[in-house]
């Protein structure tokens, strides 16, 4: 197949079957093509809203969850203080004490309305804006953050704390006491903890030197195990940032061989997460145990299924699911909004596998035993085959895989 | 208003590639659904608003992206395999079946390295940095892709 005719063949044949696509329609025109999603309105706020998702890892789209899939994004809380935009670090929710605060900056002085974030408004070069704090409210340095990168506000009992995505995350002086490794479901959900003061002081100058690098797009891979790194500090503030770990992409640096291994030992020596009983998912292969939302993680796959597999679950007597995502929650900058989740009311009512390649968290809304969730190792139909059949061990992928999966048979 | 430079930019790229652009929008979800992807694709990267590097290459991926969402969207209506070239095909008896039922049996991104690859002759290093996944991806999807277009082809 490899010669020259028949390479020559497929581009043909290529050329044929995308020919009806030219010519290509000019750019205004797709920008005026009607969309399935009304998000060209707020542009800019948007294309805010993505680079801060990008920065606090995805968090927007993990509040959004559930929401309808064509519902208008919100244009969020945001604060602009002479032409820089910040945004709400909601990851900071309760962490931060008002004593905590230091001097006044600035003061709100401006409502800032969504109707003003859009497409054809301008961020306001002059002046401090506002969406969700009234004028008058004091803004005020927090820890050891310089103010171009972090502001907080207090808003009626709570801190608010705003950070702009544009600035370095980690320009702050304070020592950093600790680095959790938290998890990719909430970004709070403590998997390991990394506490040697030695190793800490390395990991920390080892990112402050780390080269800045953009994270290679590609958003299908589900095989990105991404963590939320969390930076514990003296001046009361943690710093809440995403880790895809094979990548070695830490927010906006791309870190070498000690965060990597240091990070995979911390996890690695974890013991198995705790398990959720009265509902297991039963596939073709065994038996998937659920686990307390949040403690999924993506390198101990509890089950391994093949795309489109049909898969049910089994719950005990008493037991009722209230919801179930089944697909993979889409990626922090895809621009996409969770499908709707699939609801199972009846015990043995199935659903298929996801579509895509990698390993993806289930997560199921149970009566009376809270939110579980589950891994699951999704691959193509042709992989297992390959892998049963054609394996130059003769061992089966199952046999490789962790023994808490083959104990679940 | 911000990010005016980078629109343009946007535009200048997308004026230069428009008609590979194009092609390998319908190589991925059909002539019909073309358009729509492309224009959701633009739309996601005017909308990005960090620096882009390598923009041609974020065009691709950006419309790879935009193509399996239109395909998770729609799976429930319509399987890949059944819908993309019939009209094609049926217009154009010259078109060689064998390839395209090949083609349609393939997953979404398996087609984009067959795109990439024979359309526009590019080296599975390219492809990578144009799709954004690793060299070993792409030498997985088209270890299987080649797989199926051989067996095809076989089948005289």
């Amino acid at each position: 197949m490899t010669d020259n005719n028949d390479a020559a063949r497929i581009r043909q044949t290529l050329d044929q079957l995308t020919a009806s696509a030219l010519p290509a329609p000019p750019m205004a025109a797709l920008l005026n093509r009607e969309q399935p999603r009304p998000a060209r309105t707020l542009m800019v706020i948007a294309a805010a809203l993505i680079v801060l998702a990008v920065g606090l890892g995805g968090l927007l789209l993990l509040q959004a969850r559930g929401q309808d899939g064509d519902s208008e994004a919100g244009c969020g809380e945001l604060v602009a203080i002479e032409g820089r935009v910040y945004f709400r670090d909601a990851y900071n929710i309760g962490a931060v004490d008002p004593s905590d605060l230091g001097v006044v900056i600035d003061r709100v002085d401006q409502e800032w309305s969504c109707n003003d974030t859009g497409a054809q408004q301008e961020v306001p070069s002059a002046g401090v804006f506002a969406s969700a704090l009234p004028p008058g409210t004091e803004l005020r340095t927090i820890g050891s953050e310089p103010p171009e990168a972090m502001v907080a506000a207090i808003n009626g009992d709570e801190v608010w704390v705003y950070v702009n995505a544009a600035a370095d995350r980690f320009a702050f002086t304070a020592d950093v006491s600790q680095i959790g490794i938290n998890s990719d479901f909430d970004g709070t959900t403590r998997l390991a903890t990394i506490d040697d003061p030695t190793l800490v002081r390395q990991l920390v100058d080892d990112l402050r030197a780390a080269p800045t690098a953009t994270r290679p797009d590609d958003e299908t891979d589900l095989d990105d195990q991404r963590v939320f790194v969390e930076l514990v500090r003296s001046d009361g503030v943690r710093t809440v940032v995403p880790y895809w770990i094979e990548e070695g992409q830490l927010a906006d640096r791309r870190v070498g061989e000690l965060w990597t291994s240091t990070v995979n030992d911390a996890l690695t020596s974890r013991p198995p997460q705790p398990v959720v009983d009265g509902i297991t998912m039963v596939g073709n292969e065994g038996v998937a145990r659920f686990h307390p939302n949040g403690s999924c993680r993506r390198d101990r796959p509890d089950l391994e299924v093949q795309q489109g597999e049909v898969l049910s679950i089994a719950l005990t007597d008493g037991t009722g699911i209230a919801y179930l995502y089944v697909s993979p929650r889409p990626p922090a900058n895809s621009g996409q909004t969770p499908r709707d989740p699939s609801y199972l009311d009846q015990p043995g009512e199935t659903f298929n596998a996801p579509d895509l390649s990698g390993t993806t968290i289930v997560e199921a809304g149970l009566g009376p035993l809270g939110e579980a969730c589950t891994t699951l190792s999704v691959i193509e139909a042709d992989e297992r085959m390959e892998t049963r059949f054609h394996s130059p061990t003769g061992v089966s992928r199952k046999e490789f895989m962790a023994p808490h999966v083959r104990s679940s048979r | 208003m911000k990010g005016v430079g980078q629109k343009e930019q946007i535009e200048a790229c997308y004026e230069q590639h428009a008609d590979s652009l194009s092609r390998f929008a319908a190589v991925l979800v059909g002539s019909n659904d073309a358009q729509d992807v492309l224009s959701v694709a633009v739309l996601n990267v005017l909308r990005t608003g960090s620096e882009i590097e390598n923009m041609p290459a974020y065009l691709y991926r950006s419309i790879h992206r935009a193509a399996l969402h239109h395909w998770r969207a729609t799976r429930r209506r319509t399987r890949r395999e059944s819908v993309v070239w019939e009209s094609t095909v049926e217009a154009d008896n010259t078109v060689d079946k064998r390839i395209v039922d090949a083609l349609g049996a393939m997953s979404p991104r398996q087609r984009a390295v067959v795109h990439l690859a024979y359309w526009e002759d590019l080296t599975n290093t390219t492809i990578a940095a144009r799709l954004g996944v690793s060299v070993g991806t792409v030498k997985r999807h088209r270890t299987r892709a080649h797989a199926k277009l051989k067996e095809a082809l076989a089948n005289d």
